[in-house]
């Protein structure tokens, strides 16, 4: 290429090159000294960097025998001799400790004393006759009451609207393949939740950069249970909302436009490939 | 100092020092305003340039002298750059707008900023454009470097470099003309 035909390719357009006559100089400052000041920062930090400098400084030699030091404390015979026979006396002093507390109490009582008073209280407060009987509170029992409770505000909340209304709990039990332990397992809302979420699980490359367009958007159905439609933005489930595309109209990357792939990218952070797109 | 001479004395082990010293005084003013224009801030753009030297400096050694030393600087201070603007747009997802009302604004209160209103105008219209248009941009009208080295530089052809530089330049001439 001639120097002439460089020159040219060269040059500014006529109106760049006004507007940089205009503006020679450079409006960007630095504080006073600045220049100075930074060779000496990074001259400070070529020759003594900041990863040698260790503020924590130990004495000339410390690590030297750390290890022999350490060896001969853990196989010190004197050391776990101590060690097991304070362990033995702190074991035993809590063990008379306890029996003390319980039942080598000096105080006696006489024969009978606890079941008389106990009776006796009973009358005072109007309770006669129920003395002796004692209801046991049956905290499994009571667990799968809540966890039944809690399945049924969960249903309540996650089932279609058309078949809460034809279906009796029982029925939807039955389809749920539920047990006792699954029903103890769903009273945790945080795992029902977290069950739930894995169960509708949907191929992210679909959220992230085509959810946004919507109706490009195709439901694994493999994945979603058969009654309950998935909302395809929140992945919770809706009545009678957006419906999954028809077989044969699956997404192929024809459909992805380049708009969608570099929001993507952008969300991904792949630096290389947004960098060939530019 | 010539490249070579500077070379030379960096491969004496009791010279280094004096030889990155020359490299520093040399060349660290283009190197900042090259980095200035990109990121605009100044803390930033005095980050960006001493992390450039002290890449250079652990990175002298292996320097072949293919190109010239300014170059080489000129890479790294470009790499550095592209780096860090990719990096904060990630983490703050800033919208053309926000660019253009919040960046004006931003420089008329940077005390170390002193553009008047066309040279501000400019600096809106670069921070629109892709980080390498405006790399491109900014080293042709700025530093008034020849496509060969910057090409060397963003290791692009000077094919793609051309038309990198032709569409800022309409970006830009687009943008000032249509405020104006």
């Amino acid at each position: 290429m001639s120097t002439s035909n460089q020159n040219r390719e060269d040059a500014l357009p006529p109106w760049l090159q006004e507007l940089k006559n205009r503006t020679h100089e450079s409006e960007f400052l630095t504080p006073d000294g600045y220049f100075e000041k930074m060779e000496k920062e990074v001259f400070i930090n070529v020759t003594f960097p900041l990863s040698d400098i260790d503020e924590f400084e130990t004495p000339v030699g410390y690590f030297d025998d750390a290890v022999e030091k350490i060896n001969a404390a853990l196989h010190n015979p004197e050391m776990e001799e101590d060690f097991f026979d304070e362990q033995k006396e702190q074991i035993l002093g809590q063990i008379r400790l306890s029996g003390m507390e319980s039942e080598n109490t000096t105080f006696e009582v006489p024969d009978g004393f606890f079941e008389k008073q106990k009776k006796e209280i009973l009358e005072q407060i109007g309770i006669s006759g129920v003395a002796g009987r004692t209801i046991q509170m049956n905290f499994r029992y009571f667990g799968y009451v809540a966890a039944a409770a809690s399945v049924i505000v969960a249903l309540f909340f996650f089932w279609p609207v058309k078949n809460s209304k034809e279906n009796a709990f029982a029925a939807k039990l039955e389809q749920t393949d539920l047990d006792v332990d699954d029903l103890e397992y769903f009273a945790d809302e945080e795992t029902y939740y977290e069950l739930f979420l894995n169960e509708t699980e949907m191929d992210t490359l679909s959220i992230d950069s085509i959810g946004a367009s919507g109706q490009k958007m195709e439901l694994n159905q493999e994945k979603t249970r058969e009654s309950v439609k998935l909302d395809p933005r929140t992945g919770l489930p809706i009545e009678n909302g957006i419906k999954p595309l028809e077989t044969g109209n699956t997404l192929t990357w024809d459909d992805v436009t380049d708009e969608d792939l570099m929001k993507y990218l952008l969300e991904e952070g792949d630096d290389e490939l947004i960098e060939d797109m530019n | 100092m010539e490249d070579q001479q500077i070379l030379t004395l960096f491969r004496e082990p009791e010279k280094r020092e004096q030889a990155f010293a020359v490299i520093l005084k040399q060349f660290q003013k283009p190197i900042y305003y090259y980095i200035r224009r990109m990121v605009l801030s100044h803390d930033d753009a005095d980050d960006l340039t001493q992390t450039t030297f002290i890449k250079a400096w652990k990175a002298l050694g292996e320097f072949r002298g293919d190109s010239k030393i300014s170059t080489w600087l000129h890479r790294i201070a470009y790499n550095e750059s592209i780096n860090f603007i990719n990096s904060k747009k990630r983490i703050h997802h800033i919208s053309i707008d926000q660019v253009e009302h919040g960046l004006g604004k931003s420089l008329q209160e940077d005390v170390l900023y002193s553009g008047d209103e066309i040279q501000l105008k400019l600096q809106t219209a670069l921070a629109l454009l892709p980080e390498k248009q405006k790399a491109v941009f900014i080293m042709k009208y700025y530093e008034e470097k020849k496509y060969d080295e910057i090409a060397e530089i963003t290791g692009t052809s000077v094919g793609a470099l051309k038309a990198s530089f032709h569409h800022a330049v309409n970006k830009i001439e687009s943008f000032i003309r249509g405020k104006h």
